[in-house]
């Protein structure tokens, strides 16, 4: 009777026991391998950190410049401010450029109005009243279409709209290409 | 009678009874027949022989020795159940970490997981690195695009002088050779894997080890920026900048998806600067939110020119100062509105037959085969004169720009601008 008792238990134990040792030890060994494989990864991994840390501080200097160069750039294209007297200067000297007896170009008016905020930057609007070649009429559209290039620094502008008069032609020959027209302007900056 | 009773007697005797009488007459038979042939009183038989104990107890033994090894396997197996729950325990979990720690013994699900986190750090610094140096690149990348976009823009117009297309035209030879080298740069680290590969039962699944690598970036990129988020200091802020716009870098399906699907070599002028664009959209830097406002700009001198391009069409003297002798037709006034994308004309058309009609009519009809307009419209028409001095009737014209269309862009690269008639390129 006892011995079946202790036959009985012993079965038990044996099984229970080596059913929670294999399981876990599958489980032990798992975790083992994987420390060592954690150990090998871990080794590549900072070889590649230390790879990748050295090529980006190579470039790091570079990179720093481009910025500093973009800012400046942004700071005349796009800048924080709607920098109004930047801008009349920066008009008035396209103006100049362009202005000859010959070929006209004058700008009469220039109505600067309240600056208003958009959704990723402000603007302010402006209007200019010229009188113009269409061949300078043609150049200063091209300025505005061009405007905001960051090498161009001319501050990034875009047409609102254009009434345009071609001016009659009966009486001076000289006078047919002779245009005067209107232009609302938005130049953007910072929000 | 006295048999009788004796018979009844011995008929009254317990048959069991009866028997050992029988018997004890029987041994006292076998006794005398014994003492009467020895006489001497000598046994038949020797002596009953003596149990060996000894070999009692060979026999018996077995039966507790079993029992015994059953008793010690018992035992053993019990200890070995204690060490087992004891090793285990120890070792895959952390109940019983009050004593390894005290004996410095080693825990190897600690140690797996402790590896497994210098993994996930190793790894965000390299991504860190990775991605710093990715921003850098892709804002090389914008300035260079900004430039190639300008170019490509006059190189293509129609209004500008043939040399200035031709100085755009070489210029974007040299920047799609600084786009590329860019470009392929920028792929290779794009396409590097976020994730390490953890021995972990809770990363099995490569977009939860995604998930876990781009919060921990995420993570170290904001640590960084919020030290920096109070300095005045202009580097900082660049810095600082930086870190922010870094953060919508990763995760960017769609810009990753895209530098790994293009082929930068096998892409036409045309398609490098829609694909130029396309970037600008997918990326946040300094420069993109300018080119999102000059992406929306409308290039008027594109649309004046396929105005007069539209009436040459219908009006094959128009700009050669023929109107009042020979007629034809003559703007006076333009008016263009960039955010309804109207564009008004007024004008005047002069015949010397009667056909003026005829000639506006035609002109709608040419402004709305245009490839950059749409809904022309004109329905009360009058003119005056007479056949001598010519009749003259009043052109005043409203039409919208197509949607999507801000400028006339060849839709064919191989249509060479210079190429043109004299009168397209001024």
């Amino acid at each position: 009777m006892q011995l079946k008792t202790y036959g009985l238990l012993c079965l038990i134990l044996l099984i229970s026991m080596g059913f929670y040792s294999y399981k876990n030890w599958n489980e032990y060994a798992l975790a083992k391998e994987g420390v060592k494989q954690n150990a090998n990864f871990i080794e590549v991994l900072r070889k590649q950190d230390t790879e990748v840390k050295t090529t980006y501080e190579s470039k790091v200097t570079y990179f720093s410049q481009l910025q500093r160069e973009i800012s400046k750039n942004l700071e005349m294209i796009f800048p924080t401010k709607d920098d109004y007297t930047s801008l009349t200067r920066q008009l008035d000297a396209f103006e100049e450029n362009l202005s000859k007896k010959s070929d006209l170009f004058e700008v009469s008016n220039i109505d600067f109005q309240t600056p208003q905020v958009k959704d990723n930057s402000s603007v302010l609007p402006f209007k200019m009243s010229i009188r113009s070649s269409k061949e300078n009429f043609t150049k200063f559209l091209h300025m505005v279409e061009s405007s905001g290039a960051l090498n161009s620094n001319i501050r990034l502008m875009d047409i609102s709209s254009i009434k345009l008069n071609f001016e009659n032609s009966s009486e001076e020959s000289d006078a047919n290409d002779l245009i005067s027209f209107t232009v609302y302007i938005n130049a953007y900056f910072q929000k | 009678m006295a048999d009788t009773n004796q018979n009844i007697a011995v008929g009254q005797i317990n048959p069991l009874d009866q028997s050992s009488l029988q018997k004890g007459d029987e041994s006292n038979i076998l006794k005398n027949i014994v003492s009467n042939e020895t006489g001497e009183n000598q046994n038949i038989l020797e002596d009953a022989p003596e149990i060996d104990q000894t070999l009692l107890e060979e026999i018996e033994p077995p039966k507790s020795i079993l029992l015994l090894i059953l008793k010690i396997c018992f035992g053993v197996f019990c200890a070995a159940g204690v060490a087992s729950l004891a090793f285990f325990g120890s070792q895959l979990t952390a109940k019983l970490d009050f004593i390894t720690s005290r004996f410095d013994l080693p825990n190897i699900s600690n140690e797996l997981s402790s590896t497994n986190n210098e993994i996930i750090n190793l790894q965000t610094s390299i991504n860190l690195n990775r991605f710093l140096h990715l921003k850098g690149v892709l804002d090389e990348f914008g300035y260079i695009g900004d430039d190639f976009l300008t170019n490509y823009e006059i190189s293509n117009s129609q209004t500008v002088s043939s040399t200035d297309r031709a100085e755009s035209k070489a210029d974007l030879v040299k920047l799609r050779a600084q786009l590329k080298d860019n470009f392929l740069e920028a792929r290779g680290l794009i396409s590097e894997n976020i994730a390490a590969p953890l021995i972990d039962i809770n990363f099995q699944d490569t977009a939860q080890l995604d998930v876990l690598f781009i919060d921990k970036l995420k993570s170290a990129i904001n640590e960084k920026a919020t030290l920096l988020a109070k300095s005045t200091d202009e580097k900082a802020k660049r810095d600082h900048r930086n870190y922010t716009q870094i953060l919508s870098l990763i995760s960017n399906k769609e810009l990753k998806k895209s530098m790994i699907s293009t082929d930068l070599d096998s892409l036409s002028d045309k398609e490098l600067y829609e694909f130029v664009k396309k970037l600008n959209t997918l990326v946040v830097n300094d420069i993109t939110t300018i080119e999102k406002i000059k992406e929306k700009r409308i290039r008027w001198s594109d649309i004046i020119n396929e105005i007069d391009l539209t009436t040459m069409a219908v009006d094959s003297q128009y700009n050669e100062d023929f109107y009042d002798e020979l007629g034809g037709i003559r703007y006076t006034g333009y008016d263009f509105d960039t955010e309804k994308r109207s564009i008004s004309i007024v004008g005047e058309t002069k015949r010397f037959d009667t056909n003026n009609f005829t000639m506006i009519a035609n002109l709608i009809d040419a402004i709305n085969k245009s490839n950059l307009f749409e809904n022309a419209d004109m329905r009360s028409l009058s003119k005056s004169g007479s056949l001598a001095d010519g009749y003259v009737a009043i052109v005043k014209l409203t039409f919208k720009l197509q949607e999507g269309k801000n400028s006339a862009q060849p839709a064919d690269e191989s249509l060479e601008i210079d190429a043109l008639p004299d009168f397209v390129n001024n």
